[in-house]
């Protein structure tokens, strides 16, 4: 399904990578929802480190456009929840926010424990969809 | 030290009558990452291997393989133990057979992996009863490749093991040793001559230089910092105003490694016409790295 | 014993095989010989002495035919069939050349998880074993074959001259391993056979070295005529031979590939 990244160039390998599968998931090659070839299988047929290929599919899940579902493998994420757009909307709702913190005097340490405490609150309380 | 490095060293040398082979070379593989060791001809890097599996004493320094010391007999039996080896020299020994060299060397190791045998037996071509003694440079290569990787080991120490192979057995063997990284975690620490070839699998890299360790990083980490900046002037360029800069007219040419923003901002000050930033490959990297080769 | 243990011998047994049978097959066609060509007077053998025996004690001792045998066999073809054996087997040892440069197979052995100790042990010790089988067996033939000449050499006698044998070859043995680990790989050879070459001929011609010499021992004369075997001797030879068995052991240890 992918071709073989160019080491020699530029751009490096895992993100060769990452683009090929954006490109397959919208060229409809990946349908949301399906199940991508595992790392060792990718790795085995570019002939490529299976450690950057886990790298690639890592960023890809941090950006939500797949998700990895444990002893299963890695999945398209479904339509309409482009995690990649999400986290784009997000981010500069949470830049004004660190700036106003930083206004208000909070040192980087203590921004980090505010915001993982309001994590766990989120946890405990119902999502709002 | 770490469990989660599977080759440490510390100032490692090794003294041949007069001369350092090896002169105070620290390096630091990560387990389960596939490292590419290079340098010159003379560097030190078959030297560094032979350490590493106790073929050669220690002058110097200390090292560690799979967290046991490689200057202790016993401690350094059990890393071969578990360690797969490719020599720089692939002969073989007494006239027997490859099959039953591969059954003598399977005693050996209780790891041993008898699917894996099989399969490259088939993947490298090699007749299972061709004299081992006498086979061609590139069969000798793939024996050697084969009987490390059946083994079963945790790690994997390869002195040029594509030494001599086509390009279709190149691939071959590289896609092997992929193969046995992403299935057992084995790590892989080679040397190798051949740039794309480590460019290509390797996720880490060593380079060796008289003795020395120049780099030991990640590959993408190593090739995020270094650039190749290409700087025009107007008129000549000022004088000693970038260090290793090779000077061509009015455009000077320099590698620069983790400090490319600094030289941007100098090169606009001294009112620089253009300035040209751009990626650079493995090769790039060690000719850069490599200036005290063999001349 | 071990999967690994036995590949280890069979190992050192491929080493030496062809020179063990090349060894084997002369001894034993040479214990034929002795009795294919048994002369009807031999009394005019030996007129210049055996290699530990002197002429004087040859012309004392050549009236019987059972001296005949002794002379022929353990006198000359054993002695000498056994001490280039010895030579050839350790000139196949696990240190091929010196630091700097590894024969073939050398590098292989190294990589194994196997200590250089137990390597060089176990290629020693079939090298004795091989050693004794090429003593032991034609000594054997050369007693059950008396019979067809009218003589008589029980096997008892033969085993015990086949310790004293054994017992010399063994020094010899020793040293040639000693010498192949220090050298490379063809001066070893050549100086083995030399050193060998040298010491048989200084024994040949001097009367006085011959009480001590490693051939003498071999020759077994104190058995022969008096039923004494020489424990002093033979206790020197062992011990001569496990220090530089020992020595070289080390040295294999200690050196760098």
């Amino acid at each position: 399904m992918f071709f073989p990244p160019n080491p020699s160039s530029g751009v490096p390998v895992y993100r060769q990578l990452i683009e090929q599968i954006r490109h397959a998931i919208e060229t409809g090659a990946l349908r949301a929802g399906e199940q991508l070839p595992g790392t060792r299988k990718v790795a085995e047929d570019l002939v490529m480190n299976p450690n950057t290929v886990a790298k690639a599919y890592q960023e890809l899940e941090h950006q939500g456009v797949i998700e990895m579902r444990k002893g299963l493998g890695a999945f398209v994420a479904p339509e309409g929840r482009k995690g990649g757009d999400l986290v784009q909307k997000a981010q500069p709702v949470l830049r004004a926010a660190m700036d106003r913190m930083v206004g208000i005097g909070l040192s980087e340490e203590q921004m980090r424990r505010l915001f993982e405490s309001e994590v766990i609150r989120l946890r405990q309380e119902p999502r709002r969809e | 030290m770490s469990s989660d490095l599977a080759i440490e060293t510390h100032e490692l040398r090794k003294r041949f009558g007069a001369k350092d082979a090896v002169s105070g070379l620290t390096l630091a593989v990560p387990r389960g990452s596939i490292c590419g060791f290079l340098g010159s001809n003379g560097a030190g890097k078959t030297t560094t291997l032979k350490m590493l599996m106790g073929m050669t004493k220690v002058s110097g320094g200390e090292g560690r393989a799979l967290g046991l010391q490689i200057a202790d007999a016993r401690q350094s039996t059990e890393i071969r133990r578990r360690t797969g080896f490719v020599s720089e020299d692939k002969r073989f020994p007494w006239s027997i057979t490859v099959g039953e060299l591969l059954r003598f060397t399977r005693a050996f190791y209780p790891g041993w992996r008898p699917a894996l045998a099989e399969r490259y037996l088939n993947a490298f071509r090699l007749p299972p009863r061709a004299s081992a003694g006498r086979l061609s440079k590139g069969l000798r290569s793939r024996l050697a490749l084969l009987l490390a990787l059946a083994r079963g080991a945790e790690l994997l120490l390869l002195d040029e093991p594509t030494e001599g192979l086509d390009p279709s057995m190149i691939e071959e063997a590289l896609q092997a040793l992929v193969s046995l990284v992403a299935e057992q975690g084995t790590t892989v620490f080679f040397s190798s001559h051949q740039l794309a070839n480590v460019e290509q699998i390797a996720d880490h890299v060593c380079i060796i230089d008289q003795g020395r360790a120049v780099v030991s990083d990640s590959l993408d980490e190593l090739k995020a910092r270094y650039r190749r900046v290409r700087l025009v002037f107007e008129g000549d360029p000022p004088p000693g105003g970038f260090e290793g800069a090779r000077r061509d007219g009015r455009t000077l040419s320099l590698l620069a490694s983790r400090n490319v923003d600094e030289i941007v901002a100098r090169a606009k000050a001294m009112k620089a016409r253009s300035v040209d930033v751009q990626p650079v490959t493995l090769k790039d990297i060690f000719l850069e790295c490599s200036k005290g080769a063999s001349s | 014993m071990s999967a690994a243990d036995k590949v280890l011998w069979y190992k050192a047994w491929t080493e030496t095989r062809s020179f063990f049978r090349l060894g084997l097959t002369f001894l034993m066609a040479s214990a034929l010989a002795l009795y294919v060509g048994y002369p009807d007077d031999y009394s005019k053998h030996f007129p210049n002495g055996a290699i530990a025996v002197s002429a004087e004690q040859v012309r004392a001792l050549l009236h019987d035919g059972k001296a005949y045998i002794w002379l022929s066999w353990f006198g000359t073809s054993l002695l000498l069939g056994l001490s280039f054996l010895a030579l050839a087997l350790a000139s196949t040892g696990l240190v091929r050349s010196p630091e700097g440069g590894a024969s073939p197979g050398v590098t292989y052995a190294l990589s194994m998880p196997v200590s250089r100790r137990k390597l060089a042990g176990v290629r020693v010790a079939t090298g004795f074993l091989e050693l004794a089988t090429a003593a032991i067996l034609p000594s054997v033939l050369v007693c059950l074959l008396a019979p067809t000449q009218g003589q008589s050499f029980p096997i008892r006698d033969g085993m015990a001259h086949v310790l004293l044998a054994m017992s010399g070859v063994s020094s010899l043995y020793g040293l040639f391993v000693f010498i192949s680990t220090v050298l490379g790989e063809l001066s070893k050879a050549v100086l083995g056979g030399a050193v060998l070459f040298l010491y048989g001929m200084f024994t040949f011609l001097t009367n006085g070295v011959r009480r001590f010499s490693v051939f003498r021992l071999m020759t077994g004369d104190t058995y022969f005529l008096r039923g004494e075997i020489p424990w002093l001797g033979v206790l020197a030879c062992v011990a001569f031979t496990a220090g530089l068995v020992y020595a070289s052991v080390r040295l294999v240890e200690r050196r760098d590939f």
